[in-house]
């Protein structure tokens, strides 16, 4: 691949770039078909950015982005010294963080493990029953999760009988967090996996049986030819989920939760939509939103630059 | 060759130990899809008698799905998910093909920001409600299109196959030019046969978005002819809402079959996937191998 | 090559089919008439039972033929009432005519007025004689329809009969408490007793079962000598929470959470869960109201047995006269009590008419007791339902006849008649729970409808969003005990700093308003 993109920055600096007029004269075709493209981004990207302005207004749908008054910061001045800030950056970060810490390694291990499979059979019977959540709707899995918790669902009445407390489990703060990540990992462990397992079937197979040769075991292997192998790809997946910490599934999240447990539930985007949605105050959300927007890009510009700096790894 | 070295008596315990360990995860991973089948031919009394575990249907019965199937919603919510999957992928390919050929030509001079400002999309947005009110001001709320067009293009899926299109030799592209044929022909002749498989893709990650989505169609549709499938189901499942469910049936009744028809809603709704599955499978690999080459 | 060909084709014709598909359905929808008034209203559980769209129940069928206006019925579905009308108001869009709880709009239905959304009934006067008439003969009744500025923003939905404005109440299986040789509880302590027993002897999963929102109807909560959310004491209004009494009561509601008398699902409770426990027997106590409870369960019971009985709002000292109970105002702040008409319609006039009518003679009756001859008749001058209404063949429950046939039922824009309810509510269990659910102090303590100053609207607005929030979850988490009484302090210090007192101050001004106009 190296030599590729070599001979294609060559090629490039060949075609030296003329005028702009040249240019288009050249190219205009190619800027015809691309403007449905654009438009898409004009209006459905750029559009919102700028309409995002309305949180420096106490925004009125019936006076609309020119007849609402504007009030400055009021409005994350309003967000940042509410109670509910501290509660809302809190629950976002213990999710997306718990998240990570136990949604990113499983599906590496689960790579690590079916790697080491030489029976076929075996092998893709655990791959397809391992991929399969991955196709089930969002709606359909908290179906599931909500029915399975109650008191009247499996997981509700095994708990019951275990600790005598019979109660649904999604009314108890503390378990929101477990009930959130577990059904995270079913759902994503055997797809997110896949990308591992290409990684490490172009693994040289030489080096492997040189270290057959040196009598290393199987975890030593592991260790110290197949992790290193993996270790490009498991970075710039980082990085990248990184990019999404402020970024909780909210979808998942105001299926699943509910007022009794706000308190380790409603992340910032949840409190976006109720905000929003549920009681009008759309200049006050729109800011909540933007906030979330902001922490996102310093998060994924910050994360890039350090692995740029020390493992020469970059997003771009 | 290897093979035939013989195993140590440690390297078996560790093949052991690991394929019991596998198929014990995947037996769990399993088992609550199993469960919803197992449990929507059950009824409903025996289901809360049975104390959790089950391997078969306690009391046999299809009651459940008898009065499932009386939901006149879960068929129109089928139609409209297909207009969406349908549609949706055929805009999807069409616009992201376009956008990757444009980012992947190098001899255009506004390729580079034109880059930089769809790549700047990715990582920054303008939030939940602008998006609201600008897909409302474009006046597409109340039209099943408000599911198709505000995701005409994701940028990640866009990235992959303009990757997948620079592996491309440029040799062949050249022929195309010096028989003097346009872009068209060049990307639907030339580029998309050769990318047939990141085609059947990025696809497939545009469709299971598409049967996924539900949020947008709950913000920009109004009649409830128009609900996808999703929106069925969060009423249903989430909201707990059976009107409509016990139509025609005493609602007595209905509280009898009560949970049963959720898990038999579950397996009708999950089942056109599950039968689909087997023939995306072999496309998973090449799938995320072209998205694990970042350009 | 030929292949892509082949391709494209195949999804070119896929296209081409799911588009004529949707455009179908688009078409029928637009063929329906000009002249048509669009009237945006919440479709009841009941009337859905048997019809997706208003217009094909016989109540409307028949308005629009006796004012020969034709109305086109949007009802909105898939997501919360409040979510719906929100983005209804958020859309700029505006059908003709809207019922809601106008109340909860941003600023309160004045700021509705001010921003041209919907109009001041005042000013089309002489287009809804009907209603001016009966407002204009009913102080109280203008006292609470009426912003403070003196506007009429809605045809509201209104009580005609004091009676009327208490309908829901605490029931208990009748056949337990006979089996189990039990009074029916009066006292906080005497509820726990039966509670226990229906626990014990009953084997009942969730011996109460009832909604955190249905403590704000004032059961329980009561007893000590407070309520959910605000109330009047002392001529001011109160804020539950802040009296100490509460706390007493969310050590009771503990207490029994943990010994497994309330529903230990309590917190996320919908309707077709309580169904469920009522009829399963999983339960032997709960909040009813008497039409759609009571009447509905007692139609459907799963057998012979199984019998139903009204129980007063409890209180601490056997013998008290209950101070709080449930009791609605007489223009109720429920969903469907206000029907407006939007600013923007071309047709004001058009849907005066059809709005006022609700308010004349025979457009009372209509809404009330549905088409005579059909499903009542006057007999001896009382509209009586008839056996389709009462007895209905194919097995309807009377609630879901009444709600194809009329509106007295839930609400709408007339003035609901008290004949309705004693026919609803005509069996012994209805009729001995409405005499005893009404016997309370509850007139004192209601709260009319406030309508707060233009000024304060946003900031109240931002302030009962997180005072809300904050307290429905505090008493949650007291009530199951993930949160600690230790706590408590900490709890009420934190609604302060979030402003109820702010609150209470805006609140009491509007009602010292109320009591000057």
């Amino acid at each position: 691949m190296m030599n590729k993109r070599a001979a294609r920055t060559a090629i490039s600096q060949k075609t030296k770039q003329g005028s702009w007029r040249r240019d288009f004269h050249k190219n205009w075709k190619l800027y015809l078909m691309v403007i449905p493209v654009l438009m898409f981004y004009a209006m459905f990207c750029y559009k919102p950015m700028y309409g995002a302005l309305i949180a420096f207004q106490n925004f009125s749908p019936r006076l609309g982005f020119w007849g609402s008054e504007w009030i400055g910061f009021d409005n994350f001045v309003h967000f940042f010294t509410s109670p509910d800030f501290p509660k809302l950056l809190k629950n976002t970060l213990t999710i997306s963080i718990t998240t990570l810490i136990f949604g990113f390694p499983a599906p590496i291990l689960l790579a690590l493990f079916l790697n080491e499979v030489k029976n076929v059979h075996v092998k893709k019977f655990v791959q397809t029953t391992t991929y399969l959540p991955h196709f089930i709707s969002v709606v359909v899995v908290c179906g599931m999760v909500k029915i399975f918790v109650s008191p009247q669902g499996i997981i509700g009445m095994l708990v019951g009988a275990l600790t005598g407390n019979n109660s649904n489990l999604l009314m108890n703060p503390k378990l929101f967090l477990p009930i959130y990540v577990i059904s995270e990992i079913w759902q994503s462990v055997g797809w997110d996996s896949i990308i591992y397992l290409a990684a490490l079937s172009a693994v040289d197979t030489e080096q492997y049986e040189a270290a057959d040769i040196d009598g290393a075991g199987r975890f030593s292997k592991i260790f110290y030819i197949t992790l290193p192998s993996i270790q490009t790809t498991t970075i710039t997946l980082f990085i990248l989920a990184l990019g999404r910490v402020m970024n909780v599934g909210y979808e998942k999240i105001m299926l699943l939760y509910n007022p009794a447990i706000y308190e380790t539930s409603d992340v910032i985007s949840t409190y976006v939509y109720r905000l929003g949605f549920e009681t009008q105050n759309w200049g006050f959300s729109t800011a909540v939103g933007l906030f979330n927007s902001v922490c996102n890009l310093a998060l994924i510009v910050g994360a890039n630059t350090i692995s740029k700096k020390y493992k020469n790894v970059s997003l771009w | 060759m290897k093979n035939k070295i013989k195993k140590s008596t440690g390297e078996r315990a560790f093949d052991a130990v690991n394929t019991t360990l596998l198929i014990l995860i995947a037996l769990v991973m399993i088992y609550p899809l199993y469960y919803v089948l197992v449990a929507s031919f059950s009824t409903y009394n025996s289901l809360i008698k049975s104390n959790g575990f089950l391997l078969y249907p306690s009391e046999f019965t299809i009651e459940a799905y008898k009065m499932a199937f009386k939901n006149p919603m879960v068929l129109r919510g089928y139609a409209n998910t297909m207009f969406a999957v349908i549609v949706g992928v055929a805009v999807n390919l069409l616009l992201t093909a376009i956008g990757a050929y444009f980012l992947s030509r190098r001899d255009v001079k506004l390729q580079k920001p034109i880059s930089i400002l769809i790549v700047i999309t990715m990582y920054f947005s303008g939030g939940m409600i602008p998006f609201y009110f600008t897909v409302k001001g474009f006046g597409l709320e109340g039209s099943l299109w408000s599911l198709v067009i505000p995701t005409a293009i994701n940028t990640f899926n866009l990235i992959i196959m303009k990757t997948a299109f620079s592996e491309i030799p440029h040799s062949l592209e050249e022929s195309v030019e010096i028989d003097g044929g346009g872009h068209f022909i060049m990307l639907f002749k030339i580029i998309m046969p050769l990318s047939k498989a990141t085609f059947a893709v990025i696809g497939l990650y545009y469709a299971v978005a598409h049967w996924n989505a539900w949020f947008n169609a709950m913000l920009f549709l109004k009649e409830r002819t128009q609900f996808p499938i999703q929106l069925i189901l969060r009423e249903i499942l989430i909201q707990n809402n059976m009107q409509g469910m016990s139509e025609g049936v005493g609602f007595a009744e209905a509280n009898y079959v009560g949970e049963t028809i959720k898990y038999a809603i579950i397996v009708i709704s999950t089942l056109p996937i599950l039968i689909v599955y087997p023939f995306m499978q072999k496309y998973f690999v090449h799938g995320v191998m072209i998205g694990a080459v970042k350009g | 090559m030929k292949k892509v060909y082949k391709i494209t084709a195949l999804c070119a014709a896929a296209i081409l089919a799911a588009v004529s598909l949707v455009g179908c359905g688009k078409g029928e929808q637009a063929s329906t008439s000009q002249k048509t008034l669009d009237y945006w209203i919440p479709l009841s559980g009941s009337t859905a039972s048997l019809v997706d769209n208003l217009d094909k129940t016989p109540l409307y069928q028949k308005l629009q033929e006796v004012t020969g206006i034709d109305v086109n019925f949007i009802h909105p579905s898939g997501g919360s009432l409040s979510e719906k009308f929100n983005i209804l108001m958020a859309s700029n869009d505006f059908p003709d005519m809207i019922q809601y709880n106008w109340l909860t709009y941003p600023g309160g239905p004045q700021n509705a007025i001010d921003e041209g959304v919907i109009i001041d009934i005042y000013q089309y006067k002489d287009k809804a004689p009907n209603l001016i008439k009966y407002i204009d003969s009913n102080k109280e009744i203008k006292k609470l329809a009426e912003t403070n500025e003196g506007a009429l923003f809605s045809f509201p939905f209104v009580r005609g009969d004091d009676s009327l404005c208490v309908s829901w109440g605490m029931a208990l299986r009748k056949d337990w408490l006979d089996e189990l040789n039990l009074e029916v509880p009066e006292t906080i302590d005497e509820w726990e007793t039966v509670l226990r027993a229906f626990k014990e002897k009953k084997s009942a999963t969730a011996p109460l079962t009832i909604t955190t929102g249905a403590f704000e109807n004032s059961q329980f909560v009561g007893a000590y000598n407070t309520t959910m959310g605000y109330y009047i004491g002392d001529n001011q209004v109160k804020y539950g929470l802040l009296d100490p009494g509460f706390k007493e009561f969310l050590m009771r509601m503990n207490k029994w959470y943990s010994e497994g008398l309330l529903d230990n699902n309590f917190a996320l409770l919908d309707n077709t869960t309580i169904d469920a426990n009522i009829l399963n027997g999983a339960s032997g106590a709960a909040g009813l109201s008497l039409g759609n409870g009571i009447g509905r369960y007692m139609s459907s019971a799963p057998d012979d047995k199984f019998d139903l009985v009204g129980a007063p709002s409890p209180v601490l000292n056997k013998g008290d006269v209950p101070e709080f109970g449930y009791l609605q105002t007489a223009v109720p702040p429920m969903t469907n009590a206000f029907t407006v008409i939007c600013a923007d319609s071309k047709k004001i006039e058009t849907a005066m008419e059809f709005l006022d009518y609700g308010y004349s003679e025979e457009g009372h009756m209509l809404y009330n007791f549905g088409i005579e001859g059909d499903s009542y008749n006057m007999v001896d001058g009382y509209p009586k339902y008839t056996d389709k209404i009462t007895k209905n063949e194919e097995g309807h429950s009377m609630n879901i006849m009444l709600s194809q046939y009329t509106a007295s039922y839930s609400s709408g824009p007339f003035v609901q008649d008290k004949r309705y309810m004693e026919q609803y509510a005509s069996l012994p269990q209805q009729i001995s729970a409405w005499d005893t659910w009404t016997k309370t102090n509850m007139k004192e303590h209601v709260l009319p409808n406030l309508y707060i100053a233009a000024d304060k609207q946003n900031e109240l607005a931002i302030l009962d969003n997180s005072i809300n929030t904050y307290a429905n979850e505090i008493i949650t988490k007291f009530i199951v005990g993930t949160m600690s009484f230790d706590e408590y302090d900490n709890a009420i210090a934190e609604l302060k700093q979030r402003g109820i007192e702010r609150s209470l101050e805006i609140r009491n001004e509007a009602y010292q308003s109320y009591l000057s106009k």
